[in-house]
């Protein structure tokens, strides 16, 4: 009876164990918030001179003519002069970023809804946006707002350390999904609220804050570096015309500017003469 | 069924109870949609969805003598259509994918749209179809059918008032369908019911239909691109919490909890603090502001870096006057910055009692703390009725979008941004007092050099004082400030305003002796080639200029300053802009369009060719039937007249008496049933008049005219010089003025009607969708009008409509 209790009590306390194992895991593999994204791929070297900075980016053939055409007419043909810019739009496929539903209008010059009240954004917006940051290799870029994921894909064209936040879950690990599908593996994604940065990698060379309303969120300020840029599109996806960029001196001052990528003369020429 | 149904009351009581819930349903739609989609849009449904009314006249001139014979069954059949009709339409709508924001760059969705559209006509269709059909059978009894009609719709606009704070706005178009069960149920007591199976059968189906409705409910889809579907999506992913929620007419009011919301009421990036923890405020499903979540002002420290402060660094005020705050946090600066005294002035009742009780502990209490004073009022009406001067106006409303009246005044009229309001504020300054507004900056400028225009203008019209001296204008990165001073700037104030905007990292944009090739900008905005100053700065110094008038018609957009007559502050479209819209932008041009005015026209041009065509199809279909009667023409000129002048006058005076009632949504309501009920008054009372149709057309025409001309001339100071009394007073007074013109535009249709039966009558259905149709495509003619003339002369043209009705009835023969 004794050796039987006491059995029993080992018993009980092996599966208490395993009981307590299994908890842990789900625990910390289902309720915690993931940090996904961290792929084992080796990173290149942050501290590199950019012209010496090298890492895979994957090429695909697929509507490749379609792409040549938009960078024939929506990018180039609208004044976009970058070359390393140019070549971006023309290897990252927006087609598999966009829905099924799409796919006959991914390679217009238009934004495109998503779902989840976002936006692919315009090719030629996303290409100005990329030229005026004058990203280098090496450049550590911060995305808050990863969408679809056909900017931070363009953005890893033209350096290896692109960090991306979205707060839609969905979006979120539909964008991770497809970059890990599509070979973007320098690409880091989180799910986090985006206002506060991702202070671990800080600080930024440049950072783009999508649906912010042109609001600069503080904790961003703090995380760019000091010489470094931040451009915030400013209203509706579908009517964006106005983009602001931040930068941060030397000596940690903030200047703005507004840019309009397609110029507009508020007056007419009579009128302007008058005033 | 067959044989001719002699006239039983009980069709006047079906009519009264379908009536009711035509326009209920009307106004549930339009509040459904300004939720879950947007309020231009809902305008443009609600009005395409009318078109029902008036294609109603058309499917009766072409079917109604194969219908009369079963006159009981199929009017039956009509009530039930319009039964079912209501939730299988709303919900098929619902759940099409239209993207809202993507119509204008794809096909499909514009296909999308007309299907939508389609959708919500259909119910309209046979309710207006039942409603004609009833008085096109019986028009010999067509007064007290039509009395009926006016006096369902005036209580439809009461009934909808009430049913809005039951239920979430997406919900609300289910809630008329007891309204139609009442009126198959009183239709079928035109007979007897015994031994009727069929109507039995009928009446039971529909219950047990209305019971269902009911309980599912509609489905509840927001539209993916406002705040109220990104909080939802949040709250599903356990990122946020709905803490309150509040229907009503004056917009629904949604309280959301969630980390990620930061709101930071445009402060500079300067600022060394983070907003406080915050509850989001949306109203109609868009942000209307944040309540922050403290007790105590030292927690509110990040309005100190705000373009709202400045105003407080200047003048130090001491009583304060904040119209139109919505959340609290403009309380917070004020309090922050010393003033003794703050006056809140809110219109949503709803707002104020959330925040004081429900929210009280959630930051709400801010409106009950020391030296705080709410006030439940129009901010327009309190400015006229205060006698108390104040340190400092601060126009909140201009701050955040669709705060308070947002709900049924989507696509409307702000009578506290015009000119004259702001004259009015200026008198209720202490001597070095100041009114200040904060807005956000666009590109370019618009809404600033709006304000600014308005500002300027109230001084040179209202004053002797030299505009030039009084305006400053100052901002960062994200709004503009604009204040207007009492006194004259002088150069200890001038110079204190360069020292604080510098120190809130704010450009100057103006004061008085500013130098144009001076200015070097902290936050670059886009200006005129080669110069260094904006085109804020350029715009503000050339309203000031003595060829105004050349900036003004140069601009991009519209931004004179609205006026008393055309209170329409949000309208900056012109027409004259699109080609450079077009040459700019190419076939992109509508992403800088004013989207508001072009639904206007959009609505209009659509109603106007559906109209057309629907009036013209009976005659080309049965031209043998009505080749017989002479009558085409003068029906025609006649029922379009009288449709468009009602809508006209009935429009303009809604506008105009709600601006001296005050609570736009309860004063818009009652106004409208006032002269609903009163046209049926009107319409009831000829039955007992023994004067020839004639005679009566002749009378009405006259009398509608000259008591037009007369408010013309004397309403407006008449109210004015009731503004200090109280609310009933005010209303009694309203109505006072309104029952002489009401009575006798229910006059018109019956005599017009009378007039058809005389000669066979096989016009009268014909008249009922002219009528019907003139009535629906005014409606946004009416709003056009008063955006491009004025109200004047939006009602001039109503009293010619009604002068030419009078004149085509006299020559008709």
């Amino acid at each position: 009876m004794r050796k039987q209790r006491q059995l029993m009590k080992q018993t009980e306390s092996i599966m208490m164990k395993q009981l307590i194992v299994i908890l842990t895991f789900f625990l910390t593999s289902v309720m915690a918030p993931p940090v996904f994204g961290e792929l084992p791929v080796e990173r290149p070297n942050i501290t590199a001179p950019p012209d010496t900075v090298e890492w895979e980016r994957p090429r695909f053939d697929e509507r490749a003519d379609e792409r040549e055409t938009l960078v024939a007419s929506g990018i180039i043909g609208e004044g976009i002069t970058d070359e390393a810019v140019i070549d971006a739009m023309r290897h990252v496929p927006r087609h598999k970023f966009v829905p099924s539903g799409q796919q006959r209008q991914a390679y217009l010059n238009n934004p495109l809804p998503i779902g989840y009240g976002q936006t692919i954004s315009q090719p030629y917006i996303v290409a100005y946006m990329a030229e005026m940051l004058e990203i280098e290799p090496g450049d550590k870029v911060l995305e808050i707002g990863t969408g679809s994921g056909y900017h931070a894909a363009v953005l890893s064209e033209l350096t290896p350390h692109v960090f991306s936040i979205e707060i839609v879950e969905p979006l979120g690990r539909q964008a991770t999904e497809l970059y890990e599908e599509l070979g973007y593996h320098t690409i880091q994604t989180k799910l986090a609220d985006g206002y506060h940065g991702w202070e671990e990698h800080a600080p930024f060379d440049k950072i783009i804050v999508t649906a912010a309303s042109g609001h600069i969120p503080p904790p961003l300020i703090d995380q760019l570096k000091p010489g470094g840029t931040m451009a915030i599109p400013v209203g509706s996806p579908y009517q964006t015309q106005t983009l602001m960029k931040v930068t941060k001196t030397e000596d940690g001052d903030i200047r703005t500017e507004r840019l309009l990528p397609v110029q507009f003369v508020p007056m007419t020429g009579e009128a302007e003469e008058q005033n | 069924m067959n044989g001719r149904l002699s006239y039983s009351r009980w069709s006047a009581v079906s009519i009264f109870f379908l009536s009711v819930a035509v326009i209920a349903l009307q106004l549930l739609i339009m509040r459904a949609l300004a939720v879950t989609h947007y309020h231009h849009f809902s305008y443009l449904v609600i009005s395409t969805a009318l078109l029902g009314f008036g294609a109603s006249g058309t499917f009766l001139a072409l079917f109604f003598d194969r219908l009369k014979d079963r006159f009981y069954l199929w009017n039956l059949v009509f009530l039930t259509l319009f039964l079912v009709a209501v939730p299988a339409c709303f919900i098929s709508a619902q759940l099409l994918p239209l993207d809202t924001q993507y119509v204008l760059y794809s096909r499909s969705q514009l296909m999308l749209l007309i299907s939508y559209n389609l959708l919500m006509f259909i119910p309209f269709f046979f309710g207006g179809t039942s409603i004609g059909f009833v008085i096109t059978y019986h028009r010999r009894e067509v007064p007290e059918l039509y009395a009926a009609n006016l006096l369902g719709s005036g209580a439809g606009g009461v009934t909808a008032l009430g049913l809005i704070y039951l239920l979430p706005a997406s919900q609300l178009p289910v809630l008329v369908m007891p309204l139609i069960f009442l009126a198959i149920l009183t239709f079928t007591l035109i007979q007897k019911l015994k031994g009727q199976a069929a109507p039995l059968a009928l009446i039971s189906v529909s219950f047990f239909i209305v019971i269902a409705a009911l309980f599912a409910g509609l489905p509840d889809r927001v539209d993916p691109y406002k705040e109220l579907a990104r909080f939802q999506q949040l709250e599903a992913q356990q990122d946020a919490e709905q803490v309150e929620q509040r229907f009503g007419p004056r917009g629904q009011i949604d309280v959301f909890s969630s980390p990620s919301f930061h709101y930071t009421l445009f402060a500079g990036p300067h600022a060394t603090v983070m907003p406080p923890p915050q509850l989001a405020l949306l109203t109609d499903g868009d942000t209307a502001g944040a309540i922050f979540r403290i007790d105590d002002p030292e927690r509110a420290e990040i309005m100190d870096f705000t373009p709202q402060s400045l105003p407080y660094r200047l003048a130090e005020p001491q009583h304060v006057l904040i119209l139109g705050e919505a959340s609290g946090v403009n309380v917070w600066l004020a309090k922050r910055m010393g003033a003794e005294k703050i006056t809140v002035v809110q219109t949503n009742p709803q707002l104020i009692r959330l925040m004081e009780s429900d929210l009280r502990e959630e930051g709400g209490a801010v409106f009950q703390s020391e030296g705080v004073e709410v006030i439940r009022e129009d901010p327009r009406i309190y400015l006229e009725q205060s006698d108390r001067q104040y340190d400092l106006i601060h126009l909140a409303i201009g701050e955040s979008m669709a705060t308070g009246t947002g709900g049924l005044q989507g696509l409307s009229e702000d009578f506290l941004l015009t000119t004259e309001s702001i004259a009015a504020a200026r008198q209720r300054l202490s001597e070095n007092g100041l009114i200040s507004v904060t807005r956000g900056i666009q590109s370019p400028p618009r809404d600033n050099l709006k304000m600014a225009a308005m500002f300027l203008d109230a001084l040179s019209r209202f004053s002797d004082d030299d505009p030039a001296s009084h305006l400053l204008v100052s901002r960062n990165y994200l709004a503009a400030n604009i204040m207007l001073s009492k006194a004259p700037v002088d150069e200890d104030l001038s110079s204190r305003f360069r020292d604080e905007a510098r120190q809130l990292q704010m450009d100057v944009e103006y004061y008085p002796g500013i130098q144009s090739d001076l200015i070097e900008q902290m936050n670059i905005i886009e200006g005129p080639d080669g110069q260094p100053y904006s085109w804020i700065h350029h715009g503000v110094r050339a309203m000031l200029s003595d060829d105004s008038e050349s900036f003004f018609a140069g601009w991009a957009y519209n931004v004179r300053p609205p006026t008393d007559n055309s209170p329409y502050f949000h309208d900056y479209f012109l027409w004259s802009s699109i080609d450079r819209f077009l040459e700019s932008y190419g076939d992109r041009w509508f992403q800088r369009v004013e989207l508001g005015y072009m639904i206007l026209v959009i609505t209009f041009v659509q109603l106007a060719v559906a109209a057309f065509l629907l009036i013209l199809l009976p005659l080309a279909f049965r031209w043998r039937h009505f080749a017989q009667s002479n009558d085409k023409l003068p029906t025609l000129l006649y029922f379009s007249l009288i449709g468009t002048g009602f809508m006209f006058i009935e429009m303009t005076l809604l506008q105009t008496f709600t601006r001296y009632l005050g609570d736009p949504i309860i004063s818009a309501a009652a106004i409208l049933s006032s002269i609903l009920v009163f046209s049926g008054l009107g319409s009831y009372s000829q039955k007992r008049i023994p004067l020839s149709a004639g005679s009566r057309i002749a009378i009405a025409s006259c009398s509608i005219s000259l008591l037009m001309i007369l408010y013309l001339l004397i309403a407006e100071p008449l109210l004015g010089s009731l503004s200090q009394f109280g609310g009933v007073t005010r209303f009694v007074t309203a109505c006072l003025l309104l029952f002489p013109v009401s009575f006798f535009f229910g006059w018109m249709f019956p005599a017009g009607i009378q007039k058809l039966e005389k000669t066979g009558g096989k016009l009268v259905p014909w008249a009922w969708g002219v009528d019907g149709f003139a009535s629906v495509t005014a409606a946004p003619l009416a709003v056009m009008l008063a955006m491009t003339f004025g109200f004047s002369h939006v009602i001039l043209l109503g009293i010619l409509c009604y002068a030419g009705a009078g004149i085509t009835g006299w020559l008709w023969r």
